[in-house]
């Protein structure tokens, strides 16, 4: 038998499975800038969500609201940490950087800090305020002490709100907590305004949370 | 600047989907060839059924039965029966049958290939047909196949092999399976790359066996070897959709899984033995079959590798955005799984369809889909630690 070649099957599949790569590369890149849109979108509004509260705040400083105050926090919080690990898998997995989106969203997570911050002081909660400073630029410690830091207020058993910077993307904001805390290295953890310098593990990590918390509710 | 495991992802993307585009070409072009029904033949030359048997008493009996019932001329007819050692009363059932055209012979236990050798040496037809005793034809199954014989080149044929309708939810699958098998099976005869001559039943001219040697007595899969010889000698391998024949699968899914490891053990040994053929001289079997078995097994174990590196890699607090995530990860990968998958589900609605006799229940075909996946994962891991452990054959 004369063996044949299909080079017109061939040819023809090789210009339609050309046609859809493009296209799924494409759609690819479209969803990412979508997502990214979309997050810078949500950072806004949840910027002017904090802006309101804290007119609130201070047009009527009074203990008499704490209960919405504490409800507007959750659910700034739940929204802020949503953004946070989204913009962290478009740039650990996808590898995906917008730096200008992140300093807007340092911005955001610096508004819901002091908001914390504040209510924590006016209704007298008793949770930590922990900020994590990292950088992504050769920082294997970084990405080991966030997961840890992660695990740890999962297991600590004490309320926890956490924070985190990377202190090397030109970030006002990121720049003025260094300053405020005197961060020279990465990773820095600031628990309720003390500094742990390095990696450390989950377990150390539930034992400051628990120290600290302890310290807090004795002051 | 890409990196290893994404040029990886990306190189298998492209190839599912040039495959994937291949198959939908090939079947566009031939969608009338494909369903055509064989004419009859022209003549009734002789052919003798070879039927090796090991421990068949619960089957054989139906399987010559449905030889002696066939719609061919009792005269151009023999059947020779090679009772492989068995223990059961396979010999005595056999040998039960009082009719001319039947042969038994008995020998001692050494396997399907040396049976089925033993049997084509006492064969004297034109045309020489083998036969799992497992299985049965239906009368019209012989007449259909050699009129498939109607070029010189033509020197094997292999029948539409389908499982009994049942209630046992594994046969079902099965049934989907098989009947998506031959579906390929006849995609592929248009490119001269038909693979197996498959062991319930499958024909050859008798000069074949000649001109090409008689069966691999020590192959894993035996009818996958001598498909793979003829191909390399260039001769052709026909397929009929409507040439039925009914065999017995694995009822078990341990059963199941031996059986599947078995097939891949020994196919891709027989794919390495035979890759020499891998040239443009062989054409399309040579250009593109023969490759895409290895491919396409490099490809699997390649997605299980980079799957398992995603999973082991993923940040800890993706568990925290998993809804996102899913919206994050919209695009190539996205794109061309879904095209496969409604592929597949096309492809499997034109097998099912181009067997309107056979009815399968909606849910079998979904099952099929779905469950394919994790039938492959099964086997071919298996089949992995089996070849790197340098585990046993097992028939």
């Amino acid at each position: 038998m004369v063996r044949k070649i299909s080079w017109h099957l061939y040819g023809l599949a090789f210009i339609f499975s050309l046609a859809v790569f493009i296209a799924g590369i494409m759609v690819g890149k479209a969803t990412e800038n979508s997502a990214m849109e979309g997050l810078r979108k949500e950072t806004e509004e949840i910027s002017s969500q904090i802006a309101k509260v804290q007119l609130l705040l201070l047009t009527d400083e009074n203990q008499n609201f704490c209960a919405f105050y504490e409800e507007e926090l959750k659910k700034v919080e739940e929204k802020v940490e949503s953004i946070g690990y989204q913009l962290s898998y478009l740039e650990d997995v996808k590898g995906v950087y917008d730096n200008e989106l992140k300093r807007e969203y340092f911005a955001v997570e610096a508004q819901a800090y002091f908001l914390a911050e504040r209510i924590s002081r006016l209704c007298g909660k008793d949770y930590l305020l922990v900020i994590n400073f990292y950088t992504n630029k050769n920082c294997e410690e970084c990405k080991k002490l966030g997961e840890e830091v992660l695990k740890a207020r999962e297991q600590a058993g004490v309320p926890v709100k956490l924070y985190s910077f990377d202190g090397e993307i030109g970030s006002s904001i990121a720049e003025g907590f260094k300053s405020k805390f005197n961060i020279t290295t990465y990773p820095s953890l600031v628990v309720e305004g003390s500094v742990y310098e390095g990696y450390r593990s989950s377990g150390e990590i539930v034992r400051i949370f628990r120290e600290e918390y302890d310290n807090k509710n004795k002051s | 600047m890409l990196s290893l495991s994404e040029i990886l992802n990306y190189a298998i993307a492209f190839f599912t989907l040039f495959t994937t585009f291949f198959f939908i070409f090939l079947y566009i072009e031939n969608r009338k060839e494909c369903l055509k029904k064989s004419p009859s033949p022209k003549k009734y030359p002789t052919v003798s059924i070879v039927m090796p048997a090991h421990n068949e008493e619960k089957y054989i009996k139906k399987a010559i039965e449905s030889l002696l019932n066939c719609d061919y001329p009792k005269e151009k007819m023999e059947i020779i029966v090679v009772d492989d050692g068995s223990t059961d009363r396979t010999y005595e059932i056999a040998t039960s049958f009082k009719d001319e055209r039947l042969k038994v012979y008995r020998i001692k236990k050494g396997g399907k290939g040396k049976a089925l050798n033993y049997g084509i040496r006492k064969a004297r037809g034109e045309f020489i047909a083998t036969m799992d005793a497992d299985s049965y034809i239906m009368p019209k199954t012989l007449k259909e196949l050699i009129a498939l014989f109607d070029e010189e080149e033509v020197m094997a044929v292999t029948p539409a092999v389908k499982i009994p309708p049942s209630k046992n939810w594994l046969k079902e699958f099965q049934r989907v399976e098989y009947m998506m098998i031959l579906f390929s099976r006849k995609l592929l005869s248009f490119i001269d790359s038909v693979p197996v001559t498959p062991g319930p039943f499958s024909m050859f001219k008798r000069e074949v066996f000649e001109k090409v040697g008689l069966f691999d007595e020590n192959n894993l899969v035996e009818d996958q070897e001598i498909a793979l010889r003829i191909q390399s000698h260039n001769f052709k391998i026909k397929s009929s959709l409507t040439a039925d024949v009914y065999t017995q699968p694995p009822e078990t899914l341990g059963a199941l899984l031996r059986q599947r490891v078995r097939w891949q053990r020994g196919g891709i040994r027989n794919y390495w033995k035979y890759k020499f053929m891998i040239s443009p001289k062989f054409g399309d079997f040579g250009l593109y079959f023969i490759p895409l078995n290895f491919l396409s097994l490099a490809a699997f174990f390649l997605i299980l590798a980079l799957m398992i590196e995603a999973f082991i890699n993923q940040p800890y607090y993706s568990k925290y955005i998993l809804m996102e995530i899913m919206g994050l990860n919209i695009g190539l990968y996205t794109l061309v799984g879904a095209f496969v998958i409604l592929v597949s589900i096309y492809f499997t609605y034109l097998a099912v369809k181009a067997f309107p006799n056979e009815k399968v229940k909606a849910r079998y075909i979904i099952l099929f889909i779905f469950f394919y996946w994790y039938l492959m994962l099964g086997y071919n891991t298996l089949f992995l630690i089996k070849e790197l452990t340098r585990g046993k054959a097992e028939w």
